[in-house]
This record gives structure tokens, C-alpha cells and sequence, in this order.
């Protein structure tokens, strides 16, 4: 449900897209656009050090309770 | 010459053309020619066409170039950009299937293909058949192709170029979303493992399990979004032609090849193009 709520938010947002008219609009959508571009490049480029640091965090659960 | 590409764009997403009908119906005879009376013929010109990776993308070429011809000479009219655009279109999409097909059978001959289980057709050696060439390079250089073309195409539509933006930005955050997902789960799971597996060796074989594979989703997550920063430079190539800035159009197909390379090395897909990273970049 949550999934299709999300699913059906995306396809209203592409279609906010295709009908606005108004420039004003469509330059703040544009900005908003490029600003989410940008923040998935950030996300993405820290992705392997993050599922570096949970592994070695549970590996660390690991050494304490069975000793290294 | 000054091309106006919203039209172009327009005649070469026409569906029903019979000009596409025709290119598409003689592409697949060429590609049947190659795979069939090429491969056996004398002529090394043939052999190369249906044995090399360049041979299959310069066949596929022919065969759909030629729907334009024979249009062009039967209507004696010069073929439109579209039509062209279209030859573009079906050479690369004809040129990537037979790609697939050739390394899905080279797989199979090597019984390693993962949808094949044992005692199957595809795990029984066939030493007397002659040595498939190997695998084509240009799979990769088809695929950039046909990417960039298809979202250059998408995003000269005037209709569709707004919509592309938004899609951009939806897109974007879908799949951010999505990695934050993927990572609060491995959290959750690396977590859940350690601290009730009820041995050392139990533990460390579920971290292993369990950090494989939210490194595969994360692997094609990134691969999404290298789709994402072609479709970007589309817009931007977009952009650039209406303004006449070649520099910046030409700084925009270079990223789009870039970002097509990091998304086929992610699977360790080689790319027999030179590395075009220019000083800058986008």
C-alpha cells in the first residue's frame, strides 16, 4: 500500500510536470529537479563507505559476544 | 546546417511508418543472412560481418539503411533526418539483440549460464562445433548509443521535455529513496544477525549473506542513476543546441558516454571505447 502510495505520488508529480504551463512554475520545478539530481549523486558516492561502516559495526557485535 | 529537432524527433517517433515497417523487416533478414550464410561463407568480407562485433553493428546498419534507400529512391524524395534517426534506432536495438543472443548461447555452451540447471540442453558440450568468435565489444558501445539517442529524442520533444525534467527529479529521489531504504534495512538485518546467530561461523556466513546483497541493490541503484545523469545530459545537449553552445553539447555526449561506461563497469561489462573524461566536465 505505502509502495503504491508512493508509486501513484511520482506519476502525479511527472504529470504536475507535463501540464504546468506557467514558466514560473516550471523554473521552480526545474530548480527543485536539479537540486534532487544533485542530492542523489551525494548519496549514492557515500553509499559503499555506509554499508562498509554497517558491516564492520555488526562484525563488531559479533567479536563481543564470542571474543576475537 | 541548421536542424530544427523538434520535428525531427516527431517524424522518427511516428508510429506506423511504413519507412520503419520496411528498415525493421530488412534488418531482420540481414541479421538472419549474418548469422546463417554469412558465418559459412569464403568471403572474408562476409565472415568478418558475421563474425565481429563491428560486422554485426555495420550489417544491422545495412539492413535498416537500406528501408531508407528504397523509400528514398521509390518516393524520389531525399530521406527526412527521422527516417535516418530511425535507421539509428533499429541498427543499435538490432545490433544489442544480437549481442545478447551471441554471449546468452556462448554462455550456454559453457554450461555456466545461470539460468540453465544441470542436465539441461545448455550444459552439454558441443566439441564439434566450431568456436564461437568471442563475445562482441561493441554491445556496450550500442547500448550508449541507443541510451543517449533515446533520451535526446525524449527530451527534444517539446511536449516531452518538460515531463523528462520532472522525471529527472522524481526519478532521482525514488531512487535515493529507495538506497536510504535498502540501507536502513542491511542495518536492521546486519544487526538482527549478529546478535542472535548462535555461533561465530553462523554469525560471520549471515553478515556475508546479508552485505552481498544489499551490495547487489545497491549496485543497480547506481546504475539507475547513471541512467538518470544520461537522461540528464540529453536535457542538457537539449539545451545546448537551442543556444548553439557546441562546447557545452559536445561536454554533454562525452558525460553521457561516461555515464553509460560506470553503469556497464558496475557489472564488470567491458567498453571497448576510449575513456573521454575531459578536464571540467559537467
Amino acid at each position: 500500500m505505502e509502495l503504491a502510495i508512493k508509486i501513484f505520488n511520482l506519476l502525479f508529480l511527472v504529470d504536475e510536470w507535463a501540464v504546468a504551463k506557467d514558466e514560473a512554475k516550471k523554473a521552480e520545478l526545474r530548480a527543485k529537479a536539479d537540486k534532487q539530481y544533485a542530492e542523489l549523486f551525494d548519496f549514492m558516492g557515500g553509499a559503499d563507505a555506509r554499508l562498509d561502516a554497517d558491516l564492520a559495526a555488526a562484525r563488531k557485535i559479533v567479536e563481543d559476544r564470542f571474543g576475537s | 546546417m541548421e536542424v530544427d529537432l523538434e520535428p525531427v524527433m516527431r517524424d522518427a517517433l511516428t508510429k506506423g511508418d511504413p519507412k520503419i515497417v520496411l528498415s525493421l523487416a530488412l534488418t531482420v533478414v540481414v541479421m538472419l543472412l549474418r548469422d546463417h550464410a554469412f558465418a559459412n561463407a569464403k568471403n572474408r568480407s562476409l565472415r568478418w560481418l558475421a563474425t565481429t562485433h563491428w560486422g554485426g553493428i555495420i550489417s544491422s546498419m545495412i539492413g535498416a539503411g537500406l528501408g531508407a534507400v528504397i523509400t528514398a529512391l521509390s518516393t524520389k524524395t531525399r530521406p527526412s533526418p527521422g527516417v535516418l534517426l530511425n535507421v539509428f534506432f533499429i541498427a543499435a536495438a538490432a545490433s544489442g539483440f544480437s549481442t545478447w543472443s551471441k554471449l546468452r548461447k556462448q554462455a550456454a555452451d559453457k554450461g555456466n549460464a545461470p539460468w540453465i540447471k544441470d542436465g539441461e540442453v545448455g550444459n552439454i558440450p558441443k566439441p564439434d562445433e566450431p568456436p564461437l568468435p568471442p563475445p562482441p565489444p561493441a554491445g556496450g558501445g550500442a547500448g550508449v548509443a541507443l541510451l543517449f539517442a533515446g533520451a535526446l529524442a525524449l527530451t527534444s520533444c517539446a511536449t516531452m521535455k518538460d515531463a523528462a525534467y520532472g522525471f529527472k527529479g522524481t526519478a532521482s529521489y525514488a531512487v535515493m529513496e529507495t538506497q536510504r531504504g535498502v540501507e536502513e534495512w542491511n542495518e536492521k538485518e546486519l544487526t538482527r544477525i549478529a546478535t542472535t546467530a548462535p555461533t561465530r561461523a553462523e554469525a560471520e556466513t549471515g553478515l556475508k549473506k546479508q552485505d552481498e546483497k544489499a551490495r547487489a541493490a545497491t549496485k543497480a541503484l547506481k546504475v539507475c542513476a547513471q541512467t538518470i545523469r544520461a537522461l540528464n545530459d540529453a536535457l542538457i545537449a537539449t539545451a545546448a543546441s537551442e543556444k548553439k553552445d557546441w562546447l557545452r553539447l559536445m561536454l554533454a555526449v562525452v558525460d553521457a558516454f561516461n555515464a553509460a561506461r560506470t553503469a556497464l563497469s558496475t557489472y564488470n561489462i567491458p567498453v571497448p571505447l576510449p575513456d573521454l573524461k575531459l578536464p571540467g566536465g559537467l
